[in-house]
Parts: structure tokens; sequence; C-alpha cells
């Protein structure tokens, strides 16, 4: 098993306020904004640790031949792995620097109808071996030429809220005080099957946390750590390793 | 010289008016009642035919059912879920049987070739919403009777079909959207139930064995 971390800096600043242009006088308090800044970017920066292990070893995908189709795990009764990091995943492996043919979940999910359902879907890949013994789900298969399933089970949630603000609007105008902050979590893990020898070939989990900050003074300024956008592209990348290089 | 601008004055009456629609439009927003018309996204299913001639009939109540309740905590809710059960049912028959006809009642005339009416009744629906499961969920539960009758009417068998969807909570959408996407993925699961779970069921089985066998010895010599 091989475990990778990673220290993203992945704090997203909006900006609510005009830079200073050349000629304008500069703000006498900009002594204190100084050091104040680098300490606000980097607290709201976010940490993946990534967890692999590959069980078999799949050769790589064909590029242009075979395509990977990634699917979210939507059979507990609780909290759903969103179909926004879904997309997200898909869209990372299919990028052009990775170059693979992604099948879109709901595309594949309609044309699989009623077999990837909730309710329905293969829970492991012995169960996929009994499915394709129907001469529909297996002629479906190998038109959408489907190389590997790519399961995604996890959310993101959050775990921790600290802080006030409060924000009042008179005839004067308004505005917010106060500072917040909040504590973001992803989990997720991928599970991955390879359709041609119809084993599990490796598994891939990501676990991302993050604090946001929220300071505010008249205006609020959001200091977001992008937790769920982080766990994706970490997560996708080494998906991506697992699917495109051969077993060492 | 001083540039003239156009001033806007709002008067008393217009001044009440403003607040009045500003009132009227927050309480309308934070309104408990829900007005839906889900729609059934179903795709075709995947299924090999059945070698056999069914006739559906949705009953009146089926075709315009409406799930209606006035609660303290939900006020006027209606959710107009009849055109989407017709739907459903006319997307998946004919996936799974060879042929499927309409009829509107349940003894069909004589020598109509027919093995079957189908006819699905809505037993119960229930919904759910984030604050009162305390979730992040909306859910739907949706429950169906399926009973099978002879052409000439007589009863063959009934069994229940039953159906669950839900869907997450999202920062831009509204409940309606939430509760809309939850009731379609619980028209999927019904879809996907009556689709792989009909050749199996217990309570149609043995029909299913008897037509086998009348067909069987049809075909032979």
């Amino acid at each position: 098993m091989k475990t990778v971390r990673t220290h993203g800096k992945s704090c997203l600043m909006r900006r609510v306020a005009p830079a200073s242009g050349v000629g304008r006088p500069l703000w006498p308090g900009r002594w204190l904004a100084l050091p104040t800044l680098p300490l606000l970017l980097s607290a709201c920066m976010s940490t993946t640790v990534i967890d692999q292990h590959r069980v078999t070893s799949s050769a790589p995908v064909e590029i242009g031949d075979e395509s990977v189709v990634v699917l979210g795990r939507r059979q507990g009764a609780g909290q759903e792995t969103e179909i926004d990091f879904i997309s997200c995943v898909g869209e990372q492996l299919g990028n052009s620097r990775n170059g693979l043919s992604v099948i879109p979940e709901k595309q594949f999910v309609d044309g699989m109808y009623p077999y990837f359902e909730a309710s329905t879907a293969p829970s492991d890949v012995k169960n996929l071996d009994r499915l394709v013994q129907n001469p529909a789900v297996a002629e479906k298969l190998t038109e959408f030429r489907v190389r590997y399933f790519v399961w995604i089970d996890g959310f993101t949630e959050r775990v921790d809220e600290r802080g006030s603000m409060s924000c009042s609007i008179g005839p004067g105008g308004g505005g917010c005080f106060g500072f917040a902050s909040w504590d973001d979590e992803a989990n997720y893990e991928a599970t991955i099957w390879d359709f041609e020898s119809l084993e599990l070939s490796a598994k891939v989990s990501a676990r991302t946390t993050g604090t946001s900050y929220m300071p505010a003074v008249f205006v609020p300024i959001p200091l977001l750590a992008r937790v769920q956008s982080n766990a994706c592209r970490n997560m996708a990348r080494q998906i991506a390793q697992q699917l495109t290089t051969a077993p060492g | 010289m001083k540039a003239r601008h156009p001033v806007f004055r709002i008067t008393g009456p217009a001044l009440r008016l403003m607040v009045v629609s500003v009132v009227a439009v927050a309480v309308t927003a934070c309104s408990q009642s829900m007005v839906l018309k889900p729609e059934a996204e179903v795709p075709p299913p995947l299924a090999s035919q059945l070698p056999l001639h069914i006739a559906v009939h949705y009953p009146e109540e089926f075709r315009t059912y409406v799930y209606e309740e006035n609660s303290d905590d939900r006020q006027n809710w209606s959710i107009d879920c009849g055109p989407s059960q017709v739907v459903l049912f006319d997307q998946v028959l004919p996936a799974l049987f060879a042929e499927v006809s309409h009829v509107n009642e349940i003894h069909a005339a004589a020598g109509s070739g027919l093995d079957a009416i189908l006819v699905p009744r809505v037993e119960d629906m229930q919904f759910a919403l984030p604050h009162e499961t305390r979730t992040e969920l909306y859910e739907a539960w949706l429950r169906y009777s399926i009973t099978l009758y002879e052409p000439d009417g007589r009863k063959i068998t009934e069994f229940p079909l039953t159906g669950y969807g839900k869907s997450t909570t999202s920062l831009f959408s509204g409940r309606e959207d939430g509760l809309n996407s939850a009731i379609n993925e619980a028209f999927r699961d019904v879809g996907a139930r009556l689709t792989l779970g009909f050749r199996n069921n217990q309570a149609v089985r043995p029909w299913l064995l008897a037509k086998q066998a009348e067909a069987g010895a049809g075909a032979g010599p």
C-alpha cells in the first residue's frame, strides 16, 4: 500500500474591493494588513491524504479504444455521494492530460436502466460477473466499450463551526461585523473494477480537511478552503495513474 | 449652474403599497405550501420480453392521483403524481411484455387474445423534508399494488410494488426541486423493481409457469 500526502494551497479569496492602483495614496494600515494576509491565506489551506492500493496487476486502459465510467455509490440510508463530485472526477479523468474516454454517469445509468440504480447496482465485482450473463446487459456494456468501473463512495461535510457575525441595515446603510470560521472534511473511497478480468483492480481513498474563514468589517471577506474540489483533483490524479500506468 | 436631476418621491399610498408587497412576498416565501407536478424521467428498460399480450387498465383514481395534505407543518400540500405514474408504467410495461395494449375496463371483449389485464393502484405515498428528518435528504416512498386479472375479469393474483428515492439538499435549489428529484428517483426505483422482479415474484410465478405450459402444449403435436 502506498500513501501519498499532499498539502494543497486551496484558499479561494473573493475580491470584494478594487486593488489600489498606481498613483493612489497608500492606505496607512497596510503595515498591519501585510503580515495578516499571509496568515489568513495559509490558514485556509486544505490538506489531502491519499491512500492507494493496487489489488491486481491490470493492464492500462487502451486510450481511444476503451472507456471508463465513474459512478457514485448511493445505496446507504445516510448522506449520499454528491453528483457534482462524480462529474468532477469524471471531468478530471477525461481532461486532455489524461486523455481517458469517460462516460458521463447519467448517460451510463440511463443506458443501463434498470441495472445500475441505487437499489439494483452490483455491490461487488462478482455480482457484475453474474450481470454480464444477461445478453442485453453484455451487449450494452460492449456498446459503451467499458473497461474500468470506478465506484466512488463518500461525501463532504461540515464538521465544526466557530465565531459569529452580525449584519445590520439601516437608513444610512448597512454592514457586517464579526469573524466566523468552519471546518470541512471530505472522505471518499474509489473502488476500481476491471471489466476485462472481472476483478477488483485497485482502491484509492482521499481524505481532505480544510478550514475556511470569514472576517467581516463592513463587508464579509470569504477565505474559502476548497475541500471538495481538492479531494476531487487529488483523487482523480491517483485514479488516472492507476488506470494509465502498467503495474511496476 | 445647477444640474437638474429627476426626483422620485415615494408618497404615502405608494409607500404603503410597497410595504404590503414586500410583506406579501416574504409571507409567500416562508409559506409551508407545496404544489408539485413531478415528471417521471424513466428511460426504456433493458429487459427480455415475456411472450405475453397484456392489457393495462389505469383506473380514474390512478390517472388523476394527487397526494394532498393540510396540517400545521404541511399546509396545502398538493403533489400531482397521476400523469407521471401513467408515463412510468407506459415506459416499463412494453419492455417487459411482447405486446401491451390499454383497456378502459377490467372485462375485456371475448376473443381479444389477451393473456391478462394488469391494474396498478396507489396504496400509499410518503415524503420527508430535510428539517423533518434532521438529515440533508429529501425522501419519497411510493407503494402500489398490482393486480392481474383474467380477460374475463377473474382475479389471478395481486402483489405490492414499492419504490424509494432520495436527493440531497443543494444550496441554490429550492425544496420543490429537492422533492421533485426524490420523487423521480422513487419512480425509477418502482420501474426497476417491476422490470427485475416480475418474473420471480412469488405471486406471479405459478401463473407464469402455467402460461408457459399452456404455450408449450399449444405448440405440441
